[in-house]
């Protein structure tokens, strides 16, 4: 009780200081951060974050869109245009802080929270027996009052809907039908972050955690409920009644024919003891307006369980559900899917977030502060050199360092791969060596079953015969009454006989009496008989109960014995389970750091082997230029040789032409010759005839003159011929030597050729080799940007929910504003403040949150329409993302969009007309829609575009801001 | 084994590739410029097959219809009536339908065992049993997911409704809202397809392209499968608003307006007529109320004829432009009613024995399956419930009903598994 108190004081303080520092907006009141927030706690999970990867995380997110980031966050609406410049205005280092306490003392936070814990808990679902403002009304009303989250959701689980103002509370369990097994689904979910809704006819089949003694575990403690007609003055309500321990033996639709029996337990933990009552005596007895409450009710230890804070199932689900709508993604993601095979990010963090939880007993404003003080929160996106698209160098380093931790993981993967194999043997063993005594366990419950039967049947047949005795004893003591009145009118009558003498009448009547009670008194002797035969039948009938209740006691006490083994048992079995579930964490863990490295070590390798191919690239550009210069030298030394060939060649042929001359000439004097020796030897033969040498000899004479004459000339000419057949042959030879080197530049040049068309193949080649490491850098950085992201290095995208959209849109164009002023104005009008009043800041908050419920009473119309659009169906998960083009046809043809925009009083659009350069326009524009200063380009875009027609001016700043507003950017959290 | 089924970074991939799927799909589509064609080319040589489903509201009377029961105590004032198949006899009140008998398959064997409205029509419509703690798509839904391209452009769920209304339904339960129907007021085009007062096609041209900018510059800095579907919800609402035509029934000729009648449901015929021709892949035409526990007799004259003439000309026009050979069509209703005659003349709720008709694609023609006794008040030959019928349905259009598709990583079936198709009446 008492700490209770210090929180709501301590939070009573906040929002006085708050409220003080808003007005006291620049006076730096404050100096020390820590009274802001818990500064330990942050900086535990800051360091936690940080230090659980080699990733250098994001910088901070821009002011101006963390403020976007934080106001969405807190109070589900993003700032004005006034009150964006207001905050990057003010100087005061603590701004952001003070900016976090005025919002968490906003009437909007209640607001805000209590449509998110409603959509938490409800999923849209249709509201059968609760209406929505009175489900929502509670819910903000727990809020405002800082009521602890975990009493407020322990409140859901034994309301029963009893008229009032706590009937609203029953919502979760009404607008469920009260069904047990659907009630049981989503308390596992919501309550537990476990989907088991798999295990309720068998084991989960592919997650080992969850089983189905665990959902009935669960399931014990709300399958009495149910719903009841009660009557509520002259009219009937559905409330929500609950039967007394009401549970029976299941079995797996797997494994038909083996049938067990649990107690209320939560996942695998100890069994919790069951208090039970006498047949007859188990409810409460009954109130008018309220529906049948069972003397022991499971439920309600349930939520006793809940209220008491050490529930670590429960509080670790809620803290990562806060930690997810804050931040965007769990610890644990999906946050309904926590089993062992898909194990928090961090077991430590989750522990801190959990028991940070605990300690400041679940109020939602302190963890809410906390978390928007941590560095995850105030990341900006990660960017990279959007050009080269690099692994940054500190990466490649950190890596580096990393490489031990690499090792270490795949070691423990491997490690704990074999401990899981070993313990889930283990396990499985345990399990089937509790199969006796689970079919003990079955055995003495159903016996207990049966001894209760049989007490409730010995119960009704002993009231039956006490009600018979009774009867008996009634008819009996009449009879014995009638007879005793009959003697005394008799006696008297016969006495007034006496007295007054003879008197027919009188002697009559006494005779009348005595046959009276003569026909009356045989009947008194059965009826005795038949009291006595009555009493002995009660009687037997108390006894046979007292002994059904003895036998009942001894059933439970046979179960309770049980039971107590049961429970060491699966105590023991825990061990066996823990060990199986902590080696499959492990490893999982350790597979997730090893992708994670992976990853993150495919784009630095995707970096690297682009540089190298770039660069191999460029070497066979050289090589390339290489080839072709020697190339170029070796077609030009071919084409000199070539040249000089045809030069040799030429000159052959005229030294072959001459050689040929010399030999003709050479040939016609050897015939000469011939023909002169010839002629002489015929001279000598006629001188011989005629034996007149002399005659003769003149002639021979100069024919030996003549043969001498020509045999020099032939000498001559032969050795001229000679000397031509030798240049000649000279030239040959050099022709030859010519043709050898033409072929040898040639086939260096073939040489050459092929080289340069190997290195045009490498070029294609490496080509090809640089886009696919583009498309693996690509992908391998999208990965990184993710795995960042869900690590809280680096801001994550994601959508605005339907309300945050639709009261965004309200508040960018000032119409949430003008309306709240509006009302404000309305009740200030029709209750003047009094002078004490107007200082009074608590009266003075008190005013504002009326006004704001009654504004946001007036547009929840349009807000509803935005959650048709853009909520998921009734009863189905909330939380993804879906664009559909209905959405985009309202956005672009439903009107209230754009009419919004409409320039009007102070609101963005008219702040866009009245600005007076188009560069202050733009800023404005951007600035007011969303939170950001424009870029040069987005400058001159607004420019041309509000200088398309100065005319309509106003009409094109409105078309400018509806376009922002319908843009992706506006759709999504910084 | 780890559980992939429900392993979260499997899920995010798996998504991740779906959404990536559907952006690539509707790039491709934009640049052909016209999801029609687009559809077209995507499932060459496979022609688009759809369904068209008859929602007859309130409990259609088996008696009156498809199962009469002349001169017996149960079977009420009207008579039977030869049809074009010889040997199946339907109720006087549906004389053109009867001259189109060759075209269609009656069930009279059905037995759904759930007599309450919204139970039974929940069953009709997603092929099981309401529970609490599970909600089930409509086959609405079902069709738009396993009929369909990811990149369809166009709502793959259509109804049209009587009265105004529109937007979107919530009966795709898990499939998620992108398959859930789109209502058509009174015939009327999707809502918000037209631009609003005030902005002209000039000032529309201006105000978008300065959003695309916007967007284009945004999705660059923030490529991810979100922004993808949030730009391509776009694209699509763009389409629609091109494609809107299809939607409007005034766009039918004089001649065809007149023939199928200037009535609601005669339009609302003619209406899905034409969204099947543009290949929309599930139409659902209601026709109502039929739940006359009262003057029974009277409301049937009233209202069997309404349907009969517009029903016949749709049926006759499917088999002549060739529809029905890609078109499954279903006349359904969430029960029959009682062969017991009321009081009041009239006939109350009976799901135990009464008939569904069926027609196209691999339905079998001229046929009649089942049978009630004399009165009707028994199936005598070939029961079937409403989880075989679902089965049969998409096994008709060429969906194997009994695979899984992914959800949230988790497998679901497609149709109760519990439940087999009716093999026989599938040709």
């Amino acid at each position: 009780m008492k700490d209770v108190s210090i929180t709501v004081l301590r939070n009573l303080w906040l929002l006085a200081a708050c409220l003080l520092s808003s007005s006291l907006l620049g006076q730096d009141s404050i100096t020390s951060t820590e009274q802001y927030f818990d500064s330990n706690f942050v900086a535990s999970v800051d360091h936690w974050i940080l230090n659980s990867t080699p990733a250098t995380p994001a910088a901070q997110e821009q002011d101006s869109l963390l403020l976007r980031k934080l106001w969405l966050t807190i109070i589900g609406l993003a700032p004005t245009l006034e009150e964006m410049n207001q905050y990057l205005s003010d100087a005061d280092p603590n701004r952001y802080h003070r900016m976090v306490d005025h919002l968490l003392s906003r009437p909007e936070f209640a607001e805000h929270w209590a449509e998110k814990l409603d959509v938490m808990l409800m999923e849209r679902r249709a509201n059968t027996h609760i209406p929505q403002e009175q489900w929502s009304a509670w819910l903000r009303s727990q809020i405002a009052a800082n009521r602890p989250l975990n009493h407020l959701l322990a409140d859901l689980l034994v309301a029963d809907g009893a008229p009032g103002e706590g009937r609203a509370s029953a919502r979760f369990l009404l607008d469920r039908t009260g069904d047990p097994n659907l009630i049981t689904n989503d308390v596992a979910r919501i309550y537990f972050g476990r989907d088991i809704q798999c295990s309720q006819c068998h084991n989960h089949p592919s997650i080992d955690s969850y089983r189905q003694s665990d959902y009935q575990g669960l399931f014990g403690f709300v399958s009495g409920i149910h719903l009841a007609e009660v009557a509520d003055g002259d009219k009937k309500v559905q409330m929500v009644a609950e039967k007394s321990a009401t549970d029976s033996p299941f079995e797996s639709v797997f494994q038909r024919g083996t049938m067990y029996r649990v107690l209320p337990h939560l996942f695998g933990g100890d069994e919790f003891v069951q208090p039970w009552s006498i047949p007859g005596e188990e409810y409460h007895p009954i109130e008018t307006g309220r529906p049948a409450r069972p003397i022991h009710s499971r439920r309600q230890q349930l939520a006793d369980a809940i209220r008491m804070g050490n529930l670590d199932a429960f509080n670790r689900n809620l803290a990562n559900r806060l930690w997810s709508m804050v931040l965007g993604r769990g610890i644990v993601e999906p946050v309904d899917l926590n089993h062992s095979e898909n194990p928090p990010l961090s077991q430590e963090l989750l522990d801190t977030l959990s028991t940070q939880l605990a300690t400041i007993r679940f109020d939602l404003r302190s963890f809410v502060r906390d978390l928007v003080h941590t560095k995850s929160f105030q990341r900006g996106r990660f960017e990279t050199d959007d050009v080269s698209r690099s692994a940054p160098n500190w990466l490649v380093t950190a890596l580096q360092n990393h490489a031990e931790r690499m090792q270490l993981a795949e070691q423990q993967s491997t490690t704990a791969r074999d401990q899981r194999a070993a313990a889930e043997l283990e396990y499985n063993n345990a399990l089937d060596a509790s199969a006796t005594l689970l079919k003990e366990r079955l055995t003495s419950l159903g016996n207990v079953d049966t001894a209760r039967a049989s007490l409730s049947q010995a119960v009704e047949a002993a009231k039956k015969a006490n009600s018979e005795k009774s009867t008996a004893e009634q008819a009996h003591a009449s009879a014995v009454d009638k007879l005793a009145k009959l003697q005394v009118a008799a006696d008297s009558t016969a006495a007034a006989l006496h007295a007054v003498g003879q008197d027919a009448e009188l002697a009559a009547a006494v005779e009348l009496l005595k046959n009276r009670k003569a026909t009356i008194e045989p009947t008194v002797e059965p009826l005795q008989k038949v009291l006595a035969d009555k009493s002995a039948a009660a009687q037997a009938a108390l006894d046979a109960s007292a002994k059904a209740k003895e036998a009942l006691i001894a059933a439970h006490q046979v179960a309770s014995e049980v039971d107590t083994r049961v429970r060491e048992k699966i105590a023991a079995n825990r061990q066996h389970r823990i060990v199986f579930e902590d080696a499959t964490l492990r490893m999982t863990q350790a597979e997730a750091e090893l992708h994670y490295h992976k990853t993150l070590n495919a784009w630095v390798e995707s970096s690297n082997s682009i540089a190298q191919l770039q660069q191999s690239i460029v070497q066979n550009h050289q090589e390339r230029n290489l080839i072709d210069i020697s190339l170029a030298g070796l077609s030009s030394s071919m084409q000199v040789v070539e040249q000089k060939t045809l030069d040799v060649l030429a000159s052959a042929a005229s030294l072959v032409g001459q050689a040929n001359v010399q030999k003709q000439m050479v040939e016609s004097i050897a015939t000469k010759l011939k023909r002169v020796t010839d002629t002489n030897s015929a001279l000598a033969e006629t001188a011989k005839i005629l034996n007149s040498p002399e005659t003769i000899a003149p002639a021979r004479q100069t024919l030996s003159d003549a043969t001498i004459a020509l045999q020099n000339e032939l000498g001559e000419a032969e050795k001229e011929l000679k000397s031509a057949t030798s240049a000649a042959d000279a030239r040959q030879s050099e022709l030859a030597q010519l043709r050898e080197s033409l072929s040898q530049i040639q086939q260096q040049l073939s040489v050459k050729e092929k080289f340069k068309g190997e290195h045009a193949q490498q070029l294609v080649e490496l080509e090809e080799k640089l886009n696919a490491a583009r498309a693996q850098q690509t992908s391998s950085l999208h990965s990184t940007t993710q795995l960042l992201a869900s690590r809280f290095l680096s801001s994550r995208l994601r959508p605005l929910t339907p309300e945050q959209m639709g009261w965004t849109f309200l508040a960018t164009t000032k119409v949430y504003k003008n309306y709240v002023e509006k009302h404000l104005a309305e009740i200030e009008k029709t209750n003047p403040a009094t002078a004490d009043q107007s200082q009074d800041l608590a009266f003075l908050a008190e005013r504002r949150t009326n006004a704001v419920r009654k504004a946001r009473a007036e547009l929840q119309g349009n807000i509803n329409h935005f959650v048709t659009l853009y909520g998921a169906g009734p009863g189905q998960p909330q939380s993804d993302f879906f664009a559909t083009p209905d959405q985009a046809l309202y956005a672009n043809n439903g009107g209230s969009i754009f009419a919004w925009a409409t320039a009007s009083g102070e609101n963005v659009t008219a702040k866009v007309v009245a600005a007076t350069s188009e560069s202050e326009a733009a800023d404005r524009l951007y600035l007011g829609v969303l939170s950001r200063k424009p870029t040069p380009a987005e400058t001159s875009a607004v420019e041309h575009y509000l200088g398309q027609q100065p005319e309509i001016r106003a009409r094109l700043a409105q078309e400018l801001v509806w376009s922002l507003m319908a843009s992706a950017e506006f759709r999504f959290l910084p | 084994m780890p559980a992939q089924a429900c392993g979260s970074v499997e899920h995010m991939l798996a998504r991740r590739r779906f959404l990536a799927g559907t952006i690539g799909g509707a790039v491709s589509l934009g640049s052909v410029g016209s999801f029609a064609h687009g559809i077209a080319a995507q499932t060459i040589g496979k022609k688009q097959k759809k369904i068209l489903m008859f929602n007859m509201h309130g409990g259609l009377s088996q008696l009156e219809s498809w199962d009469p029961k002349p001169g017996t105590e149960t079977g009420g004032p009207f008579r039977s009536i030869p049809t074009t198949v010889p040997g199946i006899h339907i109720s006087e009140l549906l004389p053109k339908t009867a001259q189109q008998m060759h075209h269609l398959c009656l069930l009279r064997g059905v037995n759904t065992s759930e007599d309450d409205h919204g139970k039974g029509a929940y069953m009709m419509l997603t092929g099981r049993r309401q529970t609490p703690a599970a909600n089930f798509p409509e086959l609405g839904a079902v069709a738009a997911k396993t009929l369909t391209p990811e990149s369809n452009a166009v709502p793959g769920h259509i109804r049209i409704v009587p009265g105004g209304g529109g937007g979107r339904g919530n009966d795709a339960a898990y499939l998620g809202p992108k398959y859930s129907s789109i209502a058509l007021g009174n015939g009327k085009p999707p809502q918000y397809t037209t631009l609003p007062d005030g902005i002209d096609a000039k000032s529309e041209a201006r105000r978008q392209a300065f959003r695309k900018q916007t967007d284009m510059q945004f999705a660059k800095s923030h490529a991810s499968a979100m922004t993808d579907a949030f730009l391509n919800s776009y694209e699509s609402a763009e389409q629609l608003m091109q494609k809107r035509d299809i939607f409007d029934v005034e766009k039918e000729t004089a001649a065809d307006q007149d023939r199928y009648g200037r009535g609601d449901f005669g339009r609302h015929c003619l209406l899905a007529r034409r969204l099947l021709q543009n290949d929309v892949p599930f139409v659902q035409v209601s026709h109502s109320n039929y739940d006359t526990h009262n003057e029974n007799f009277d409301f049937h004259h009233e209202l069997v004829p309404q349907f009969d003439g517009p029903f016949a000309t749709l049926i006759s026009d499917m088999a002549t432009l060739g529809l029905l050979d890609d078109t499954l069509v279903i006349v359904m209703s969430e029960f029959g009613r009682t062969p017991n005659i009321n009081l009041y003349m009239g006939r109350d709720h009976w799901s135990k024995a009464w008939s569904v008709v069926m027609a196209g694609c691999k339905v079998a023609r001229g046929a009649a399956f089942g049978a009630t006794n004399d009165k009707g008040t028994e199936v005598v030959d070939g029961q079937v419930d409403h989880g075989q019928l679902f089965h049969t349905y998409l096994q008709a259009v060429g969906v194997e009903s009994t695979d899984s598709v992914m959800v949230e990583g988790r497998e679901v079936p497609l149709a109760d598994p519990a439940a087999q198709p009716i093999w026989k009446v599938l040709a």
